[in-house]
């Protein structure tokens, strides 16, 4: 007896806990039409929602940016129905004994909680001012400081240099001695410029950071606007026009190419291929294949036609920031500083199968189709072909630039001393003349293959030396 | 168990309102600090803390209540609150005042003639800090977070540099509208940030930001200017519950120069039950205990001690006693939180403790009858001394140098195990002095045939194996995490890491010749041409670099282990005496001067700081002599204290006012049960008649020990024996036949006892056997009543009997 005694006094000792339910306070019609979405509910979501729920990579598929979005719900079904705030998804995450959301952070409070239930009690009307609540883009009239230089083009006959200023595009001369040409953008940061290989376009790739990407093709004769358009909720990164030039395929922050036609009424198509940012996009010389290359650390190739997968072809250890491609090579490049070149053929003919089922597994013939560069000394930023895709110059964070040609991968120039580190580079079409761009905000041009500068400018205007700083 | 009961008691506590104490009265003079400032910039003001003491000796924070007036404000400006801000060079005097008192702080400007620009070393990282930016979960992560990596808690400034500004085409900096920079608009909530808002308009951390981008987010990622030491005030308080104390973090340069961070620096308290800290170091306290508060600025720690107690002004001091180092700052520190010491525990009880603890199983009948006759006063120092000539202390502390040194058929093999503890036995039974111990081991090589200690290296599975076993053992540090990167918790950086792992690289192991065919039997090899090793992160080799210290001059081709050895266990090492003090100290109390012991850092500081440091020395000065020191402590009074308490130490469970229970470590247990019962248990696979602590290693099978947390020795960490208890072992106490079989078994305890038949005599020695006393007046009774309603079953009574002793707390618990 007394053995079985401790052992129910140690039972007992288990007892549960029982805890109340807690009653929700009442809703008013009176003080509910008093809430307002901008002055009291908007700063509730954008403290502890709009974190994770905004955008095109919102999870769930749910986003807050406006009440519209709200009421549009997410994967998950309607966030609320107006009226009905007690019987919301939105309640059900947000109460309990351990709320689902906000995850990870502490739960909001019973006063917050009574903001939302009365504003959707009462209608959950926008209050909202309309228009962009964005930040506008200011190009200043002389600089400060220099601005990074992230991507310089050649034209097609090699006459001028366009180089991306953070929210302008500079033309410069190289033949006469015209000062530069500005041609502003309503992107903050740009990343990437081209030209057309007819040389009747220029495209202008880049965005707001977190808030916006934009493609602007302009008229390089005469610097008007072709077309401009918006896509993706961040930056556009790089690309390069098709064969035909009626479209420029782009790199997006939200892990898809971007097929972006130059005529405003197409249609734009997004390839999502990608679990992180596409860093560049590249056609095949044929037009029928693109090539990307991105922060998923992955090079892959897809059918334009169909946005298909055909190959992911390579995974570096680190993030690809850079592709390149002709009719038989795919090239790319990025943090992990050896540049592989991919022959296309065999990389994209039949894969073997081992195993079979669950187990079953392709076979990489990898050793067959990639082929590496020489390491270059550093992380690689970008690298260009020649109009002729004959050359291929890599440059990045590391003070040298180095030109191999494509077929046999055996360099053929060596650039030391730029500056560093060097965002954009540029071969032109015969492979000539080499360019690049800086952060330090230098446009550099270079003969080839000797390596003799021939031009080193500031392409923006500079503000006079402001006195040294006075204020602490 | 009893560690949950208190933690259940903490958070009934903690839940608690507070109760605001009526203002104090201040006796003392106004106390500010600093007392002098020293101004080099303008956007770096430096506050001033005022307090006063009450009476009773407590300390009250002043600051919030001062006024403060300069005499000269074109020069040096204070704010309401206390901070001194620099206006032109020259020299001022603040006069605050408080409490119908005032005091004087002189403050000199001396502002250089070119102005700075925000530094990105020394404004934008601590912000990135701050913030927690750089933290472990989010953009310190090791890959990073959403592509964009910071390095951990602000380790590399050249590369958060280049993330900041470079990465992504500068997209993160805006200089051309700079609140429009990520960097800016995200951890203020502008932009969608997954990690949330990280600070509020208007702040400073905004501010510096905002400037720094603005002014061109240029590099100073070279300066030279380096920090030194972070320095807290007041660095020791003694206050009441309900209280506020603003705390003050100043960071010394090593070009001579202080600041004031307080607002950049980042507070954490210990316990929370006790006190909780506001991100700008304003300390409130909330329970009576104890408390280290810790602060950060960059990646140094410094650490202030809280006493939150109930003002007492009648307490009377306990004398300090003079005649045991242990007992000296124990009072000290007791008479420090007003808690008077338990009182001295009866001889059953101190005889009990004394022999669980040196050798690992109960005093018997005899043993006990006799000590508790002896008239001798000095018989308990008499008792010690004998306690160490028992064989049985050489098998409770050969078990503990195994578990620590991992000896186990796991990694070694059979002769190898046994060569290695004979060779532990052999040092134990001579004293061997606890610096010449180590040392011999870490200089072992050859074949376990030729030389025991080889074994030692045999055990690691690799140097990087090698070098956390010996760092963690002999230096109470772990250094794992600074393998891969910066310790987060302590200045240990790779360079530290790698520095230790050349020690130890040039060690190889092949087949032993003189044991061939034998399983794991392995011959430790010294390549002395072996190149130091790489650091990861800087791709360059690393000479060997003592823990925490310098980096010798060795010439090539010699066996750097013993140019280690020899540090090691030197006076010189910061770490191993103090480290080996402490965890001796921890196998005679409930937890040690610093907990967990092998996990010394400036972030965990020992609870009395004063008796750790003078034990160390004491430990030093007799050459490290263990049995001296083990000796110091059981005869202090402090050890032999009840575990009784009064009515001021009932709440204190770190400070030894009193003894606080322990469970008996699993082979103590079971040699006790085995002696109570007087039937053996058999291990299958050891030699026959070995007890619990003379098995070799964890490989014998015995479900008793492993349900009693027997370590496997696969860790180098104390943590690895559990000394916990669980329901399982409540249950197979209850029904396992450990010791209903025992009880129960015709040749055991019980049935031997039997033959005593005057009930009085056999009830106690019931008791004896089992719990080593005595009964009481009232057990007795209780224990004849009980024998008696059994009628005729006598023998069923005394198993019952015995069966309920053993399964009560006082057989389960040193205490």
């Amino acid at each position: 007896m007394l053995r079985i005694s401790i052992f129910t006094a140690i039972l007992i000792s288990l007892g549960s806990l029982v805890r109340a339910d807690d009653a929700l306070p009442a809703l008013d019609k009176e003080t509910a039409g008093k809430i307002s979405y901008r002055a009291d509910v908007w700063p509730i979501m954008k403290r502890h929602c709009w974190g994770c729920h905004s955008g095109g990579d919102a999870k769930g598929g749910l986003s807050v940016d406006t009440v519209a979005d709200m009421l549009k719900g997410g994967d998950g079904g309607a966030m609320f129905e107006v009226g009905k705030p007690d019987e919301s998804a939105l309640l059900e995450m947000i109460t309990g004994d351990e709320p689902e959301m906000p995850q990870k952070q502490p739960p909001l409070s019973a006063a917050k909680i009574q903001i939302l239930r009365q504003w959707i009690f009462a209608g959950a009307k926008d209050d909202s001012t309309p228009g962009d609540v964005g930040r506008a883009v200011h190009i200043p009239e002389t600089y400060r400081f220099a601005p990074a230089v992230t991507s310089v083009a050649f034209s097609s006959d090699g006459s001028v240099l366009a180089a991306a200023c953070r929210s302008e595009v500079v033309l410069i001369d190289l033949v006469g001695e015209q000062p530069p040409r500005r041609l502003p953008t309503d992107s903050d940061l740009l990343s990437h410029v081209e030209f057309s290989s007819d040389g009747k376009l220029l495209a202008a790739i880049g965005g707001s950071p977190a808030h916006y990407g934009e493609v602007r093709f302009f008229n390089p004769v005469d610097g008007t606007v072709v077309s401009s358009r918006r896509v993706s909720h961040d930056t556009l990164f790089r690309g390069g026009f098709a064969p035909d030039n009626n479209a420029i395929a782009v790199g997006g922050a939200d892990g898809a190419a971007h097929v972006i036609p130059v005529d405003p009424k197409g249609e734009v198509r997004s390839f999502d291929l990608h679990s992180d940012w596409v860093m560049d996009v590249a056609y095949t010389g044929d037009g029928m294949m693109l090539v990307t290359g991105g922060r998923d650390k992955s090079t892959k190739v897809c059918s334009v036609e169909t946005g298909e997968l055909l190959r992911s072809v390579d995974g570096s250890t680190e993030w690809i920031c850079s592709v390149a491609a002709d009719d038989q090579f795919v090239i790319g490049a990025g943090k992990a500083r050896i540049p592989i070149s991919y022959e296309l053929k065999i990389a994209l003919s039949g894969v073997e199968v081992s195993g079979a089922g669950n187990g079953a597994r392709p076979i990489s013939k990898r050793a067959q189709y990639a082929k590496n560069f020489e390491t270059q000394s550093g992380e690689i930023l970008d690298i260009a072909t020649s109009g002729d895709r004959k050359l291929v110059a890599i440059a990045g964070a590391y003070g040298d630039i180095r030109v191999y040609k494509i077929g046999d991968r055996q360099r053929t120039a060596l650039i030391g001393n730029t500056p560093n580190p060097v965002y954009g580079v540029a071969l032109n079409a015969d492979g000539t003349r080499l360019a690049l761009g800086s952060k330090s905000g230098q446009v550099q041009v270079y003969e080839l293959p000797e390596g003799k500068l021939i031009k080193s400018l500031v392409p923006v205007p500079m503000a006079p030396p402001a006195e040294s700083v006075t204020a602490q | 168990m009893n560690r949950r009961l208190t933690l259940s008691m903490c958070l009934v506590l903690g839940v608690m309102a507070l109760v605001h104490a009526d203002e104090p009265t201040i006796v003392s003079e106004l106390q500010v600090h600093p007392t002098e400032i020293k101004l080099d910039h303008r956007r770096h003001p430096h506050s001033i803390i005022v307090s006063g003491r009450t009476a009773d000796g407590q300390l009250v924070d002043l600051t919030s209540q001062a006024t403060f007036a300069s005499s000269n404000e074109e020069i040096a400006e204070p704010s309401l609150l206390g901070w001194v801000q620099a206006t032109a060079s020259g020299s001022a005097e603040v006069t605050v005042s408080a409490v119908g008192k005032t005091a004087m702080v002189k403050v000199d400007v001396a502002i250089p003639d070119t102005a700075k620009l925000h530094s990105f070393r020394h404004d934008v990282m601590p912000v990135l800090s701050k913030a927690g930016c750089n933290q472990g979960s989010c953009h310190g992560y090791s890959l990073g977070k959403n592509g964009f990596k910071l390095s951990l808690r602000g380790s590399d400034a050249g590369f958060d540099f280049t993330s900041l500004t470079d990465e992504f085409f500068g997209r993160r900096i805006n200089k051309h509208n700079p609140p429009a920079s990520l960097l800016i608009s995200k951890p203020l909530g502008d932009l969608p940030h997954q990690g949330g808002i990280r600070f509020e308009h208007g702040g400073l951390l905004h501010e510096y930001l905002l400037r720094w981008v603005e002014e061109g987010a240029t590099s100073d990622v070279d300066d030279p200017v380096k920090l030194v030491s972070t320095q807290i005030y007041p660095e020791n308080v003694v206050t009441g519950p309900g209280m506020q104390q603003q705390m003050q973090l100043l960071a010394h340069y090593s070009d001579g120069s202080t600041r004031d961070v307080t607002r950049l620096g980042i507070f954490n308290v210990n316990t929370q039950r006790v006190a909780q800290v506001s991100d700008e170091g304003l300390v409130s306290t909330t329970d009576l205990g104890e408390t280290a508060v810790v602060a950060r600025f960059e990646r140094v720690f410094a650490t202030a001690n809280f006493i939150v107690l109930q003002a007492n002004p009648d307490f009377e001091p306990t004398p300090i006693p003079k005649s045991n180092l242990v007992d000296e700052f124990v009072i000290k520190k007791l008479n420090d939180l007003k808690t008077k010491p338990s009182e001295s525990a009866d001889d059953a009880t101190f005889l009990r403790r004394v022999h669980l603890d040196l050798i690992g199983i109960q005093p018997t009948p005899d043993e006990l009858l006799a000590f508790i006759k002896d008239e001798d006063p000095g018989k308990r120092s008499k008792t010690i001394d004998a306690l160490f000539n028992r064989p049985e202390f050489i098998d409770q502390w050969s078990l503990k140098w195994g578990d620590l040194l991992q000896i186990s058929r796991n990694r070694l093999s059979a002769p190898a195990v046994f060569a290695f503890r004979e060779w532990i036995r052999g040092a134990i039974a001579s004293n061997m002095p606890l610096d010449e111990f180590v040392r011999t081991m870490l200089t072992g090589r050859g074949s376990v045939v030729d030389d025991p200690t080889a074994a030692y290296f045999a055990v690691s599975v690799d140097t990087d194996d090698t070098l956390q076993r010996a760092t963690q053992v002999f230096c109470g540090v772990r250094m794992l995490c600074a393998k891969c990167h910066p310790h987060p918790f302590e200045n240990w950086t790779q360079g530290d890491y790698y520095g230790l792992h050349s020690f130890f690289n040039q060690v190889a192991t092949k087949n032993d010749p003189r044991l061939t065919g034998v399983a794991n039997a392995k011959s430790i090899l010294v390549n002395v041409s072996a190149a130091h090793s790489r650091n990861p992160r800087s791709g360059q080799l690393q000479p060997p670099r003592y823990l925490g210290g310098g980096e010798p001059a060795i010439a090539d081709g010699v066996d750097r282990r013993q140019v280690y050895a020899e540090w090691l266990a030197s006076p010189e090492n910061p770490f191993f005496g103090r480290s080996m003090t402490n965890r001796i100290w921890s196998y005679f109390f409930h937890r040690g001067i610093i907990d967990p012991v092998d996990d010394l850092r400036t972030t965990n500081p020992p609870i009395n700081p004063e008796l750790l440091d003078g034990l160390t020395q004491d430990f030093i000065d007799h050459k490290f002599d263990v049995r001296h020191l083990m000796r110091t402590i059981v005869t202090s009074e402090t050890y032999q204290r009840s575990s009784v308490a009064n009515e001021t130490n009932a709440h204190d469970d770190m400070n030894f006012s009193r003894a606080i229970p322990r469970r008996l470590p699993a082979e103590s247990l079971l040699d006790s049960l085995v002696q109570a019962t007087g039937v053996p248990e058999a291990f299958p696979g050891a030699p026959a008649g070995f007890t619990a602590k003379q098995l070799p290693d964890a490989n014998i099978q015995s479900e008793f020990l492993s349900l009693f947390g027997k370590p496997q020795r696969m860790e180098a960490c104390e943590c690895e024996r559990d000394d916990g208890s669980n329901m399982l072992q409540a249950l197979h106490f209850i029904n396992g036949k450990s010791i209903l079989s025992r009880v129960t078994n015709g040749s055991g305890r019980v049935a031997q006892l039997l033959k005593e038949t005057d009930d009085d005599k056999f009830v106690a020695k019931l008791y004896l056997w089992s719990l080593a006393r005595l009964p009481r007046d009232e057990e007795v009774e209780l224990g004849k009543s009980f024998i008696k309603s059994y009628g005729d079953k006598r023998a069923d009574a005394a198993q019952d009997l015995m069966w309920a002793l053993l399964n009560s707390k006082d057989f389960m618990l040193v205490h």
